[in-house]
């Protein structure tokens, strides 16, 4: 398995866990501890679980430079972008028009709503963009190293 | 000039009438009657953009070689610059409104629909100027 797939793979795992955390703890707050939902959303203090993904060069042990990237490589980076952002432009599309219907084109939307588009949006592009990679150099170890 | 180039210039040009005809026209309606609502009716230009398979259109003769990997390579080269890019505007944007506005504030619904409409053409607009700039501005010959 090639140091990408590694980091790909870690990132899902990151992803998942920080999602599944955030959910459980909004979850706890409120049926458990009777929270207001405004409150619950301290539990999605768990998103900056994400923070662990950047961390990936120490943990996967690469000394100083990173492995020169071969044409293959490039290809599958850009391919696995372009598919990453090309999920993101319609959800990012319906995100923009859901509170234009939901409201009216009189209503206001509030900030937070702006703010959750752009966090939502880099959740769908990390995580595509994870999947990609994978979905391209394949899911398992074929005993490459890098 | 290739096919893909020729399709960048009509984009860009397209694009850039529309601008230009757009605040022209609305600019002269706020001047005649203080307001402005046909103008904007000039956007509907851009629906030209959506002609570009029938206009520019690829080559049937089983000799004429469509694209190869160097072609695919730059388009792909050029969509994803713009995506990033996209991305970087989109990020910044929504973080200068956030400390302009304020987080207790709310901005009006058109705004969002305008952002995407906006981003959309933004990114139409990179994607084309990255592939003249890959391929070179000018025609060669050949091409």
């Amino acid at each position: 398995m090639n140091r990408w797939q590694k980091e790909a793979r870690f990132t899902l795992v990151v992803m998942g866990l920080a999602l599944a955390l955030s959910l459980t703890a909004v979850g706890v707050l409120r049926f458990v501890f009777d929270f207001k939902w405004h409150s619950t959303t301290a539990g999605f203090a768990f998103i900056g679980l994400l923070g662990l993904s950047r961390v990936d060069p120490s943990m996967f042990r690469i000394k100083s430079k990173k492995p020169p990237l071969d044409k293959r490589d490039l290809l599958i980076k850009r391919n696995a972008m372009i598919a990453a952002y090309g999920g993101f432009w319609p959800i990012f599309v319906l995100m923009a028009m859901a509170p234009f219907f939901v409201y009216g084109p009189d209503g206001k939307v509030p900030m937070i709503y702006l703010c959750g588009m752009v966090f939502a949006g880099m959740f769908v592009v990390i995580t595509l963009y994870s999947i990609a990679i994978l979905n391209e150099y394949g899911w398992r170890d074929k005993g490459e190293r890098s | 000039m290739n096919r893909y180039q020729k399709i960048a210039w009509f984009n860009l040009i397209i694009i850039m009438a529309t601008i230009i005809i757009t605040t022209t026209a609305i600019a002269i309606e706020f001047h005649m009657r203080g307001y402005s609502t046909i103008g904007l009716w000039f956007i509907g230009i851009l629906a030209l953009l959506k002609f570009t398979p029938f206009m520019f259109k690829k080559s049937e003769s089983r000799s004429g070689v469509v694209c190869d990997e160097r072609d695919s390579f730059i388009r792909k080269r050029a969509l994803s610059f713009a995506y990033t890019t996209f991305w970087i505007v989109f990020v910044l944007s929504s973080y200068l409104l956030f400390m302009i506005i304020g987080p207790k504030n709310s901005v009006p619904t058109m705004t969002l629909p305008l952002m995407a409409f906006g981003g959309a053409l933004f990114m139409k607009i990179v994607c084309s100027v990255a592939i003249l700039v890959q391929y070179g501005q000018g025609g060669k010959e050949n091409e």
